[in-house]
């Protein structure tokens, strides 16, 4: 009993030392977090807490690297942000997007997807990691720390836990070493060089054969649309081009069905004459370069004015 | 249930409290329900595998200590027939079947035998050979038969070394579970430093590099020499903290119960050749197989020259299926026996003292190591020729990896352990680090490593490569 005593004492003694250093080190790691200048966690808590831009861009890094926001903010008078983040899903724009109507009514939220959107992916519910150093500071984004299963929700209280594998990532961020995904460039994420050089080693865009969609993404996208059309703001939703575009499939089909019946405008440009096969508007074979990007964002904004979607008409969302 | 789990960790304190809490009378049956409960965490059905060889083994000891003259001999074959009976089936049927369909397609026939759609029963090979050395003792007269069969089923089932080792003996294990295992602070204390130091190389730097490896070896032919290269040394790396890692984990977990496992990693990558390399890397098997194949065989007290490198050559090929039902495992053990046969034939002394030679040795002896470990990684022996050859022509550019900062980590994590390893292979008795006599420097060393695996440990729950042994 009286060696139990010992270690337990002990015991008790690292584990104050661990609570205390675990909650003065994870302040310190707060405070360098909050000073980030660029990258994904600073379009993360730009969204989350700051954004008033009159254009909204949603997606992962095809939203990132396509929609050159700084060019629609000079050639359509209004501004604009692009909150794409790389490798992300509707696991994470939902949260993010339902954050953002909270405070505040954009004049158009363009919300880019890919073919594959709908599928189920483990993947996704992993990055939702990205959400960690924002626990406890928003519902939407706790909810989204849940679906990540396993230990999550006992483990996120650890605030090291939250910043785990990110130190280096906020370090630079803070340097304001990079202008991509900053403030400055408006979260555009431009991208350089070309892809006819390289020799794609298989068609990234191959679909499985086995068919399983993600019920929680479908639910989110309708949820969101739904939110997004109460609160009459136009809604857009992209498909940005493929090198060698993309042949029909069940999640496409799906896509294609569940935004018809929403009455939300659907603007694919997966097969897009303009870009398929012209090697020297992409970087791979699913991210185009700043040329490809610039070309891009002009068709989107030409559409844009034609459809009138800015004076608060023009979208079947609207109509 | 995987030792880097939030469930093994409430498992493990939730087990070792009952385990104190209880008499010594029911100890060995906690035990032995929550080592099947450890197991059948996996793949529940499995477990069937395994009482099946367990019924097997504990009758077969009996009958062989009954026994007298040719019976002996009969009941230890008929033991293990089947310990190598379950492993041909789960293990090898699959590839040995594979193999003869390409020789009988290259003779015009079909195969006639069909595939078996089976997944292998974790850990098999490690709780199958612990369970061979038990009626190998038995039949030596080294090890009285063990009556008790509950006690025999938790010495092949006891959870900290089930399903990765270190493979035991019977003379060091079955008896502590017969001794009375009282709380001692001390020993509690030294149990939980080593699980932490195996937590640290698992999380921290296997599972980090891990990264890295697996984006260069899954796509090795669209890789650079340089990738490969680094991709290559982050394996041996890699695979030495992923397994003595875990061995750290048991050993440390047994410890803090009482019980004492034998050592099993021995600062490997500091050996001066490849015969020292194999007395510090997986111990328990090496000596495994040394007993129990190479003596045998006749091992280095052979007359002739030629049948002491048969006898090196046969115990590596084996290890090498050991390891898995692939050409890529039997290269790598051949090529290991190869090494040796070529160290032995060149007489290279076992030490030195001069500090440069022991510079060079280490060099030469790990770049050898790591030839061997592309074997080892790859999927199959083309592509491990493949890579060899990339990495021999040293072309392209070096890929960080993304996000960039996950390669850095991989540099700190082996240079952290580089230093560590250093100092205890060198300075064994300076640098103390959680064995300080300061409290002071103990207690920040405990609250550093929890604090370096929270903010740099990779904590998916990623699995143990050996566990697929």
């Amino acid at each position: 009993m009286k060696e139990f005593k010992i270690f337990l004492s002990k015991a008790a003694v690292l584990l104050i030392i661990l609570i205390v250093s675990d909650v003065v080190i994870g302040f310190a790691i707060t405070y360098v977090f909050n000073k980030q200048k660029s990258g994904k966690y600073f379009i993360t808590t730009y969204a989350l807490k700051n954004t008033n831009q009159d254009i909204l861009v949603f997606g992962n890094s095809h939203a990132a690297q396509h929609f050159n926001t700084p060019l629609m903010a000079e050639k359509l008078k209004v501004s604009a942000f692009n909150f794409g983040v790389q490798g992300q899903s509707m696991l994470y724009y939902y949260p993010i997007i339902k954050s953002v109507l909270n405070y505040h009514k954009p004049k158009l939220i363009i919300m880019n997807l890919d073919c594959t959107e709908l599928s189920f992916n483990p993947t996704n519910y992993q990055r939702l990691s990205i959400f960690l150093p924002y626990f406890h500071q928003n519902k939407y984004v706790d909810s989204s720390i849940y679906l990540m299963g396993g230990g999550e929700k006992l483990e996120a209280w650890s605030s090291l836990y939250r910043y785990n594998s990110t130190i280096g990532y906020i370090l630079f961020n803070v340097s304001n070493k990079s202008e991509n995904k900053s403030y400055k460039s408006l979260g555009f994420d431009p991208q350089y060089g070309n892809f006819c050089q390289k020799i794609s080693m298989e068609n990234e865009n191959s679909i499985s054969k086995k068919i399983k969609f993600d019920e929680k993404i479908i639910q989110s996208l309708s949820s969101l649309i739904k939110d997004i059309q109460n609160a009459h703001i136009p809604l857009v939703v992209t498909t940005t081009p493929l090198l060698y575009g993309i042949k029909q499939n069940a999640y496409r089909d799906k896509l294609k069905l569940l935004l018809m019946n929403s009455k939300v405008d659907y603007w694919d440009y997966a097969n897009d004459e303009s870009f398929v096969n012209k090697c020297n508007l992409f970087i791979d074979q699913a991210h185009l370069n700043k040329e490809g990007a610039d070309v891009f964002t002009n068709m989107i904004m030409e559409r844009i004015i034609k459809s009138n979607i800015l004076n608060g008409s023009g979208t079947s969302a609207n109509k | 249930m995987l030792f880097n789990s939030i469930n093994f960790v409430i498992f493990f304190i939730v087990v070792t409290t009952l385990y104190f809490a209880l008499s010594q009378k029911y100890r060995w049956l906690l035990l032995l329900l929550a080592s099947c409960y450890f197991y059948m965490a996996f793949v529940p059905i499995y477990i069937i595998i395994l009482g099946f060889t367990i019924v097997v083994d504990y009758f077969a000891g009996i009958y062989i200590e009954n026994a007298k003259g040719a019976k002996r001999k009969l009941f230890l074959t008929t033991s293990l027939i089947a310990n190598i009976g379950v492993l041909c089936v789960f293990k090898y049927y699959n590839f040995l079947n594979e193999n003869l369909s390409i020789l009988l397609s290259h003779l015009g026939h079909g195969n006639p035998f069909p595939f078996l759609l089976i997944l292998l029963p974790i850990g098999l090979s490690f709780h199958t050979f612990q369970a061979m050395s038990y009626t190998i003792e038995v039949y030596r007269g080294n090890q009285p038969a063990e009556r008790n069969f509950g006690i025999y089923a938790l010495y092949v089932m006891f959870y900290p070394q089930l399903v990765a080792g270190p493979i035991e003996r019977p003379q060091n294990l079955l008896h502590q579970f017969y001794e009375k295992h009282e709380f001692s602070s001390e020993r509690v204390s030294s149990g939980l430093k080593q699980m932490m130091v195996g937590f640290l190389k698992k999380l921290v730097v296997a599972d980090r590099l891990s990264i890295y490896v697996d984006t260069i070896y899954s796509s090795s032919s669209s890789q650079s020499g340089k990738s490969l290269l680094v991709a290559t040394v982050f394996f041996a790396i890699q695979i030495y903290c992923d397994f003595s890692g875990y061995s750290d984990i048991a050993i440390g977990a047994a410890k803090v119960m009482g019980f004492d496992l034998m050592k099993n990693f021995n600062r490997p990558y500091f050996s001066l050749s490849i015969s020292e390399f194999w007395r510090r890397w997986h111990i328990s098997l090496s000596t495994w197989f040394k007993d129990y194949l190479y003596f045998p065989l006749g091992g280095s007290r052979v007359k002739s020259i030629s049948r002491r490198y048969f006898n090196l050559l046969v115990v590596f090929l084996i290890s090498g299926l050991w390891h898995g039902a692939n050409w890529t495992f039997v290269i790598w053990g051949a090529l290991n026996g190869f090494l040796l046969i070529i160290e032995s034939t060149l007489k290279i002394p076992f030490t030195t003292t001069s500090w440069w030679k022991r510079i060079i040795r280490t060099f030469i002896t790990f770049s050898l190591i790591c030839l061997t470990w592309v074997f080892f990684r790859a999927s199959t022996a083309s592509q491990a020729y493949d890579i060899v050859k990339k990495i021999i022509q040293f072309k392209g550019s070096l890929y960080f990896g993304n996000p960039k900062d996950h390669f850095l980590y991989s540099i700190a994590a082996i240079l952290f352990l580089l230093i560590i390893e250093f100092m205890r292979e060198y300075f064994p008795q300076k640098f103390k680090l959680f064995d300080n006599k300061s409290g002071i420097i103990r207690y920040a060393f405990y609250t550093l490593t929890i604090i370096t695996i929270l903010l740099f440990g990779v904590l998916d729950g990623g699995q143990f490569i050996y566990f697929q042994f």
